[in-house]
């Protein structure tokens, strides 16, 4: 089966910092996988790679068996909210719809349908009822999830995410990955965290990166060698899945 | 003010000027939001600012080289153009250093107009004018210029409303969902320059800022879509423009200040009255 995502020996340089060193990872249809690493470790920047918005100085990133910029429309994007403007006057529903830019005709209307989709994109995330507020009066949890009605809202084949539970409490954490894991039934995903409570339950395949790229069933994890990656002081795993599906070459 | 009024009805430099201040208004409301949202208040502020080397070259050529359709306005209008896209493409390509390119046009735009002013020989009343704006030196020819203007900028507008809107909110985004991010990003600062030039008049060089941000800076307080902050700007920038008229024509004070510090005020008070609500409703 031909890969989704391919990244062949992957090299990312950001001005003389090397970023991502030699990263080759494969992702097939319908996996749902988290990339987990430290801040800084370059999990962000594979997302960005996979999107088409930085470019590797060395090797090749191919999606949907074509370059990442010819892909672009048919993947769902949820970036970190704390890259948009908290006082920007937009509502809910206005934000979500922009996720239909692009699909309409040349004079940038949005139409009935365009309209229909963002309610039900709204609908699947439980948000319908605030659809006219103000974006800005949304509570951390509810953004994400207007992030994700928006990266939904154009019926993407992959949905690529990053640091969804961020600002998220422990209960909305739980219901947004039972709703990934409805959603992982029609699309594959690609998930970025920091933190490695979340990659319990119901992800099928963890990569960890920091700079080089060590994927893994997550039961493969041992204390030493989340201290190699993170230092010390961090919260352990849970070892009870099924962890089968390796995707990833093993580095090191 | 009274006297404002009753002199309205009789002298037709008045009722230009009324009139300017209006379709200033248009412009300022629609445009200002973008740049206020967008926060390019200081990209404005260079192109403003740069247009003063092409309305000093512009009055060059008209009086020493006798270039007698070389209106300053014209001369503004390439200068601001010229100006947007060179910060536009800077801000696109380049990501670091973007404030010293602003910077520099901002400078030497003006730098170039002081000295083709002091080359153009004759009486330099101009300088003051275009710093700082007359209203009350409005001709026709001014009013169907801003009116054009107004028309192109809100039939754009009106076109790619949502595009704008994605491209300010979230560039990267827009960009995804295969929006020309850079078209628009660059279309968006001619429009901006446009608006400059639009609102010369009225204002000046030196002011055109304050009256491109503090009516949407206004409205934003009270509007939660992009268009309705639009709206209402275009109405506390109407409001101070032709309260600023009325207010300075008795006592003869310049009008461009008046109208900015009528406009300041009001901001301030907006500003003010809404942090005592807000440290109010979180007391209660």
């Amino acid at each position: 089966m031909k890969p989704v995502i391919e990244l062949d020996a992957v090299t990312f340089c950001y001005g003389r910092t090397t970023v991502l060193e030699d990263v080759s990872l494969q992702i097939h249809e319908r996996d749902f996988l988290s990339i987990v690493g430290p801040n800084g470790g370059g999990k962000t920047t594979i997302l960005k790679l996979i999107l088409g918005l930085a470019r590797p100085n060395r090797g090749k990133v191919t999606v949907f068996g074509t370059s990442p910029e010819n892909a672009r429309t048919r993947i769902g994007y949820m970036p970190q909210h704390t890259s948009l403007d908290p006082l920007f006057p937009v509502t809910v529903i206005d934000v979500v719809i922009m996720g239909r830019l692009g699909t309409g005709t040349l004079m940038g209307r949005y139409t009935r349908p365009d309209r229909q989709a963002a309610e039900e994109a709204l609908r699947a995330v439980d948000l319908y009822e605030v659809r006219n507020r103000p974006f800005a009066d949304l509570s951390g949890g509810q953004t994400q999830r207007v992030l994700i009605a928006r990266s939904l809202v154009s019926h993407p084949q992959l949905l690529l995410l990053d640091e969804p539970t961020a600002n998220v409490d422990v209960a909305a954490e739980n219901e947004l990955y039972e709703f990934l894991t409805q959603l992982n039934k029609s699309m594959t995903i690609v998930l970025v965290t920091h933190d490695l409570g979340f990659v319990s339950r119901h992800v099928k395949s963890v990569a960890c990166v920091n700079r080089r790229l060590l994927c893994h069933p997550t039961c493969d994890i041992t204390g030493d060698m989340i201290n190699e990656i993170y230092g010390t002081n961090v919260q352990m795993i849970r070892h009870d899945h099924d962890m089968s599906r390796k995707k990833g070459k093993l580095h090191d | 003010m009274t006297e404002f009024f009753f002199d309205l009805m009789n002298f037709s430099f008045l009722k230009y000027a009324l009139a300017a201040g209006l379709l200033a208004s248009i412009a300022c409301g629609i445009i200002g939001s973008y740049v206020v949202t967008r926060r390019i208040t200081y990209i404005a502020g260079a192109i403003a600012h740069s247009v003063l080397g092409g309305m000093g070259a512009a009055r060059y050529c008209e009086v020493v080289l006798g270039w007698g359709w070389f209106h300053p306005l014209i001369g503004a209008t390439a200068a601001a153009l010229i100006s947007a896209v060179i910060i536009g493409l800077v801000s696109l390509r380049a990501r670091q250093r973007e404030d010293t390119v602003i910077g520099a046009v901002w400078a030497i735009g003006m730098a170039a107009g002081i000295m083709f002013i002091f080359k153009t020989p004759g009486y330099n009343e101009n300088l003051m004018s275009y710093l700082f704006g007359n209203i009350l030196m409005v001709t026709q020819a001014d009013i169907w210029l801003m009116a054009g203007l107004d028309l192109l900028i809100i039939v754009l507008v009106l076109v790619f409303y949502h595009k704008f809107l994605a491209v300010c909110f979230d560039e990267e985004f827009a960009l995804l969902r295969g929006v020309r991010v850079e078209v628009y990003y660059l279309l968006l600062l001619c429009l901006t320059a446009l608006t400059v030039v639009l609102m010369l008049s009225v204002v000046g060089i030196v002011m055109v800022i304050a009256l491109l941000t503090l009516p949407p800076a206004t409205a934003g307080y009270f509007s939660k879509r992009l268009g309705g902050m639009m709206m209402l700007s275009m109405l506390f920038s109407a409001l101070f423009t032709t309260g600023g008229l009325a207010i300075s024509y008795g006592p003869g004070l310049p009008t461009g200040a008046t109208i900015i510090l009528l406009a300041g005020a009001v901001y301030l008070s907006v500003v003010f009255i809404v942090r005592i609500a807000n440290s109010r409703s979180r007391v209660s």
